[in-house]
Formats: C-alpha cells, structure tokens, sequence
C-alpha cells in the first residue's frame, strides 16, 4: 500500500464518492434536515419528505450523517425512533460496505438480569476449574472498525459507555477499541453509530438515556421516510459483496490498495479534521447564548456588573421595549434554555454539518463556518421547542445574533481577520504592541479596543453581544493588571514565545477567579 | 496553543506611542422616561391655555407654569380629551400645538424599515424639540419648509430610543398602536412609521372609515380608542369628513428635520404641515389638578 504524503482532501473525496456510488443501489436517501445558507440561515427538519433543491439549501440525510460521524472519533451518533422505521438498515449498509460482514458487530442490548453485555464483542469466556471467567480478548479489540449498539438506553450504561469511550475493564485488564493507523503511532477509533427506541409507553423496556449517555452521542430524531419513498425502497437491497465493490471502486479511482484496516484508518484518521472550532465560531456561540437562549436584559445587566467594576459605563442598553418582549414571547416557546452540555453538540454538530457541506458542495472541506453554528443552534433550539410550536422566531433570533455579530466583526474600526475572534485580535495586538513598546502600550491596545466598541447600538442583539465582547475585555484587562510583572516577562519574549507565556500566565492563574476561566479561556487559547 | 493572527492582519488594532492614550468618553447618564399620569377628566377640567406668537415662548411658558410634576398635552391626550368633552368645552373652541412632533429621516442601520430607507417617527410627550432646541433651529435656519434641521445624532439615537437629554423611550409600531400595546398612552413614546406609507395617505380631508385606519393618523394619535368619538365630534356638518394633512411630498429625506403637530379646533383636525416658526398654543396641566 501506498501511503506516504496522501492528500487527506482528496482521499475523503475517493472514499465518500466510492462509498456514496456503492450504496446508490442498497440504501433509498432518508432526509432528514435542510439548511439554507446565505444573509440568513435556516434549517427545516424534513422528517423523511425531501425538499425540492434551491440555491444554498443542503439536505442533509441519514446516510450523510452516517458516513460523517464516520470521521469523528471524539463522538458519535446515536438515533431515536420507533421501531421499524430502518434505522438499522442504513448503517448496516454503510459497515458493510466499509468493513465488510467480519469487520464490524451489531450489538443488541437487553434488559434484565440475563441481558446482553456491552462488552460481549471484545472478550472471551472459558471454564477455569469449572468456573466461567470472562477475559479480554486483544486480538477481538483490534477486529471490529465499527459497531452498531441496537436499543442502547436497555443495557448496563457502565459497560456501554467504557464501549463507546473505547476502554473496557474487566477483571483488571484493559482493552482498547481502535485500529493502528499505518505508518503512524496514533490510532482510529471504533465508529459507533447507536439506536433506541423513544422511552414512552408503547416501548416499556426502554429508558431515558441519562445525562451521561447523552453527553457522549449526538442525538438525531430519526425520521420515517416510508411514505415518502414508497416502492423505490423495494429496489434498494443488499446484494453482492458490496464491500468489495466499495474498496474496488476507491481503489481504481484513488490508486491506493490495500484492506480497510490499512486504508480506512488513513482516510478517516482523526488528525485531519480540526477538533475546535475557530476563534471566529467559538467567539459566536460565546456571545450568540446569552442571547438565543436567555433573557437578553438579564445578559446585559450581568456583563454591565462586570465593565462597572472596573469602571467602565455601557454606553448602551438593552432596553424594555417592543423588540425585547418580542424576544421574550419567541424564548417562551422554549422548555428550557441552553444548559452546558449544549455548548458540546453545538460544537459537535457544527463540524458534522460543516463535514456534510463540504461533501454536498464537493469542496471536501471540512470547518465549520459562522452558519454551521448558526444552522447548529437552530437544530439544538428545536429540541427545545414546545412540542407543536414554531421555531422559526428562535431561528429569527439566532440570525438576528449572527448578522450583529458579523456587522461587529466585520465594521470598518474592527476590520478582524476572517476565522479569528474579536476578543483574540484585540488582545493579540496588544500582544504585538507590548513587544514593540513595553507594558503600557499593551495595555492602551486593549483600552483603546474597548473605547472604540463602547457606542451606541441599535438591536438588543448587538447590545447583548457587545456587552459580552466588552464584559470580556475588561476581565482580560483586569487580568492583566493583576499579574503584570508575569505579563511584563512574557513581553520581553520575541515572536509567538510571548504568546505562549502569556497562555502560561493564564493557565497558572486562572483558578483565582471564575469570571477568568469563563471570560479569558476561548481568548487565550 | 491559540492561533496566532500575522500582525500585519491586525496592526490596524495596534495603540503606539504616538497617539493619544485612550480613555474611555464620559457616559451618557441614559435614564427611564418618568411618566406622569393624569387623567382624561383632569384635561377637560383643569387645563390651562398657554398662547404666544413666538412658538418656543408659549412652549417655555406652558412648562414655567405648570412645573416638573405637571404635563402638556400631546396629541394622543388631546384627541382623547377631546372625544370626552363636550362641545361647550375650552377643548372645541381653539386650535391647539401638541406637544408631540413628527421626525423625518433615514433610518441608516435599518432598525425599523429596510436600512437607507427613509422614516417618520413621531414622539408624543416631549421628545427633542424644546423650546430652546427649536429657538437653536431658528437661529440656524429651517428647512425649506419651515421644520427644524435635526442633527444625524439627534435622529439616530432618537431611532434607538435616546433622546438628547439621555432620556430612554420605548418606540412603538403601527402594529403596537392598533393593538393598545402603549403602556402610557398619555406620557412620552414613540411610534415609527415607514415614510413611504405615511406619504402614500392621502393629505385633506377624509370620511370617517379612511381617517380611522389611516396609519399616519393613528401614529398621531397613539390608539383607535378615542378617534371615532373624536371624529364624530369634528367632523365638517355637511361633507361629514375631518382633515388630517401632511407635506410629505415636499421634503428631503435626506435632511432628518422635525416640527409640531398641531390639532384644528374641529374638522381641520390633525394638522402636520405647519410651520416651525408659527404662533404656538398649548395646552398644560398642573400637578394640582389631581388633588382638585
């Protein structure tokens, strides 16, 4: 095999167009959200009915998200839907294709005392001295690229989630899920794609998945396309060797040979495709939250507590108003507002939805951009929604966030460099004047960027979102003030050695303060 | 490890030593509107009339009169204490300056309309036409149609709620007036009204169906409460209509400009063409009027 200097573009581009072609015949597309890009963005849950295509609207199926989370190692995907709906079918198509029959396991949990283990795939048991002992077995943790965890939320969680995490333990031996990847010391992980039934009455073995469980999937509700495909899904079934078709196809078009246990750890090798966000995004959901999701007065009020201490005056509010109870009446429609846990599957489901569009649009690229996390808090948002209500005021509102944040971002006195935050160029600069002109002129950078962002605005939302960049700021000033001998020694230092000690400084004294670890972290990292 | 952005990227950001060290502009000291609330019966019964040929004079007089607790009448108090009085009343028998004045100009950022697009915003109660800002228009010159030149600034803060005292108002739509949503209907708001509609109404006089769902009337008169009452009251005895006129056809959006309201004594009803620099006659409310 071939594999020095590959071009991870182009190897994702052979694997998913090898892949997409192979499964045409087998698996009947299942919609399951359209995003329109653009000035605004919107996403519309499709729930299996398929959208006619316009100009800058994606939809996203199952098979897209499947194949996606492929890539992904640091979560995975978990649907929730009645039975019979095909949500096995879908990626048992996609594992077979992939890994072929031997290459990956369905595991289907069960309930009670004599259920089904999680982690029955990966050990062995024997009779030692006519007592059966369950082992570890190496050689299993190493067989498998993926598995598929059918009704999840009824086996033991502890053994599921050390599955999912990749590590189990049994009788003081440890086991690793995952696949070398050639020619390097790093590893693949096991692809997991996992399905339950909805936890109601019609389905009285299944259990709420806990907060834990949730932590570790990105939940889609999946949808039933039956109706809307109708007999065409009659044609679509699984016949051949389609995994020899699928590998036989990449490598006529890729010029890689070899078995997937050396080429699909490569392709879909997790270094590839950036776990964080950038400055820009990040920066986004930080000041877009306190927005969306809350009242926006309230924001206001605690970033104004903030720059008052250090006496500086908002020279802005948010103010009780028509726009502001607007807001209010759009956020009753919410059970309950964002909560921490949130903040990962926005990430997470932004570089999935970013993954997808660099697929649909050929670009193969793989960031998220401002719309994937707006897109990605809409989707969040609707989870939230009272059941039978709208969600396009919430969405209003997350556009409402993005285009303030983008005016902000992008206005003739900040100018900020696409993929970076505003907090981070401000500080960034004064970094570069530090080192050119001492202490001082580090510090009147970061003044002088909070004078010319403390003007009047002209939405809540740009009130809202500007009183965070400000609140920010001013912790970071402060900061600055608190440790100065430390930060004067880091701007002794040339180039990005600066940078570094001040992250040093950071992470040494952060733990003084909360307001620090919450306000200057997506800063100075 | 952040990512570092090149400093050519971001030097722009960059203080140095040659310029001013920078500090942080005096905060403008935003406040709430106080609202004084006197009744429709402390209007017909205890109002005062405060005339002068020269408009700020009569406006200054009115507040020397009536003092910090008093009010004056705007257009929306006006209307209503109209449709409650009789015709014997003090309220029929003279025209009236409203305290309330309609600003022209481009709402830039697009908070109400599509941005660049032009707007009326007409504040009932006070807004930034006092007697010495219109005596500073005076001096400075009106429009060619005789209102005050407003300054970019005055208009939009005005368009963010912020008068020039740093007063904080809520600014209503046409939707909020229809619906009763003002909360102080009497005291001091706003309410926005895309221009283009406004100057599409017809400026003359209308029959009763056309005036009460004439949105610029209704921007005038902050409520449909009070208008079939006032209207029928008003309305001319044979051609059965009221007047409510406009020169919206003239103007220069372009420069934001603002002037009075004034109110007919009967059917030459909501009148917005007047000129800046006219006599005025208000009407005033002492704060004694509440313990009559």
């Amino acid at each position: 095999m071939a594999n020095k200097n590959h071009d991870q573009k182009e190897l994702r581009r052979h694997f998913i167009e090898s892949l997409y072609h192979t499964l045409d015949e087998v698996v009947s597309p299942t919609p399951y959200l359209e995003v329109k890009d653009g000035e605004r963005v919107d996403v519309q849950f499709l729930n299996g009915r398929g959208r006619l295509p316009t100009q800058n609207s994606t939809e996203v199926t199952v098979l897209d998200i499947d194949t996606a989370s492929l890539f992904f190692d640091d979560f995975h995907v978990l649907y929730e839907g009645v039975t019979g709906v095909g949500k096995t079918y879908t990626s048992d198509a996609l594992f077979d294709a992939v890994f072929g029959p031997e290459g990956h396991y369905t595991l289907r949990l069960s309930g009670g005392v004599l259920g089904s283990s999680a982690l029955e795939p990966f050990t062995t048991t024997t009779l030692e001295n006519g007592v059966p002992k369950t082992r570890i077995d190496h050689e299993k943790c190493q067989k498998y690229g993926a598995l598929f965890v059918d009704e999840i939320n009824r086996g033991d969680s502890q053994e599921v989630f050390q599955v999912v995490d990749g590590k189990i333990h049994v009788n003081g031996d440890t086991g690793y899920l995952r696949i070398p990847i050639s020619g390097t010391d790093r590893y693949k992980g096991l692809a997991i794609i996992a399905a339950m039934n909805p936890a109601d009455a019609e389905h009285s073995a299944a259990n709420e998945l806990d907060i834990a469980g949730e932590n570790r999937f990105l939940k889609f509700n999946f949808p039933n396309g039956v109706s809307e495909a109708g007999s065409s899904q009659l044609d679509k079934r699984l016949s051949g060797d389609i995994h020899e078709q699928f590998w036989k196809r990449f490598s006529e078009s890729s010029g890689l040979t070899g078995t997937w246990k050396e080429i699909y750890p490569l392709v879909t090798d997790p270094e590839s495709i950036p776990v964080d966000l950038d400055g820009e995004t990040r920066e986004f959901m930080d000041v877009a939250i306190g927005y969306i999701g809350y009242d926006p007065q309230e924001t206001f009020e605690r970033n104004k507590d903030l720059l008052q201490q250090c006496g500086i005056d908002p020279r802005f509010s948010v103010r009780d108003d028509n726009d502001y109870r607007k807001i209010l009446e759009s956020q009753g429609k919410l059970k309950h507002g964002f909560v921490r846990r949130d903040l990962r599957k926005i990430r997470d489901l932004s570089r999935l939805l970013g993954f997808i569009r660099g697929v649909k649009d050929k670009s193969y690229d793989v960031s998220a951009t401002l719309n994937d996390v707006a897109a990605s808090m809409g989707v969040i948002l609707e989870s939230k929604t009272i059941t039978g209500t709208d969600h396009g005021s919430l969405m209003a509102l997350v556009n409402d966030a993005r285009k303030s944040y983008s005016e902000l971002h992008n206005s003739e006195e900040m100018k900020i460099p696409e993929n970076h935050g505003i907090r981070q160029a401000i500080w960034q600069s004064a970094v570069y004047a530090g080192q050119k002109h001492g202490y001082d002129a580090y510090l009147n950078t970061l003044k002088q960027g909070i004078t010319t962002l403390n003007t009047q605005t002209t939405s809540p939302a740009e009130a809202t979102i500007k009183s965070r960049v400000l609140a920010d700021l001013v912790a970071l000033e402060h900061f600055s003030k608190e440790y100065e001998p430390d930060i004067k020694a880091a701007l002794t230092l040339k180039g990005e050695d600066a940078f570094r000690a001040f992250e040093e400084v950071y992470d040494t004294n952060k733990g003084a303060s909360s307001v620090y670890e919450h306000r200057l972290g997506s800063i100075v990292r | 490890m952040t990512r570092i952005i090149p400093y050519e990227l971001i030097k722009h950001l960059e203080w140095t030593p040659d310029q001013e060290v920078p500090s942080q502009p005096e905060p403008v000291q935003l406040k709430p509107t106080e609202q004084i609330v006197f009744s429709i019966d402390h209007l017909i019964n205890n109002g005062n009339e405060f005339y002068n040929t020269n408009l700020p004079t009569a406006l200054e007089e009115a507040i020397n009169s009536i003092g910090k607790n008093g009010v004056i009448a705007s257009m929306p108090y006006l209307i209503a204490g109209k449709a409650q009085a009789d015709k014997e009343n003090y309220l029929w028998k003279s025209w009236f300056t409203a305290l309330s004045e309609e600003n022209i100009g481009v709402d830039k950022e697009g908070r109400f309309v599509e941005s660049g697009k032009p707007v009326v915003v007409t504040v009932h109660g006070g807004g930034i036409l006092t007697s010495d800002r219109i005596q500073k228009a005076y001096d400075e010159g009106l429009t060619e149609q005789r209102a005050a030149k407003l300054t970019e600034d005055e208009f939009s803060n005005l368009l963010n709620g912020t008068l020039p005292n740093g007063e904080n108002i809520n600014i209503y739509t046409i939707d909020d007036v229809q619906n009763n949503n003002i909360s102080h209907l009497f005291g001091k708001y706003a309410v926005v009204l895309d221009f283009e509609s406004a100057k599409s109404t017809k400026s003359g006089y209308h029959q009763k169906e056309d005036f009460m769902k004439n949105p610029l009337v209704l921007a005038r008169v902050g409520t449909p409460d009070y208008l079939e009452d006032y209207f029928e009251k008003a309305k001319h005895s044979s051609d059965q209509d009221v007047r409510n006129s406009h020169i919206f056809e003239e103007i220069d959006t372009n420069q934001q400009q603002g002037r009075l309201l004034y109110l007919g004594d009967d059917y030459d009803g909501l009148s917005g063409h007047d000129n800046l620099d006219n006599c005025g006659r208000f009407v005033g409310v002492a704060p004694e009027a509440q313990d009559a």
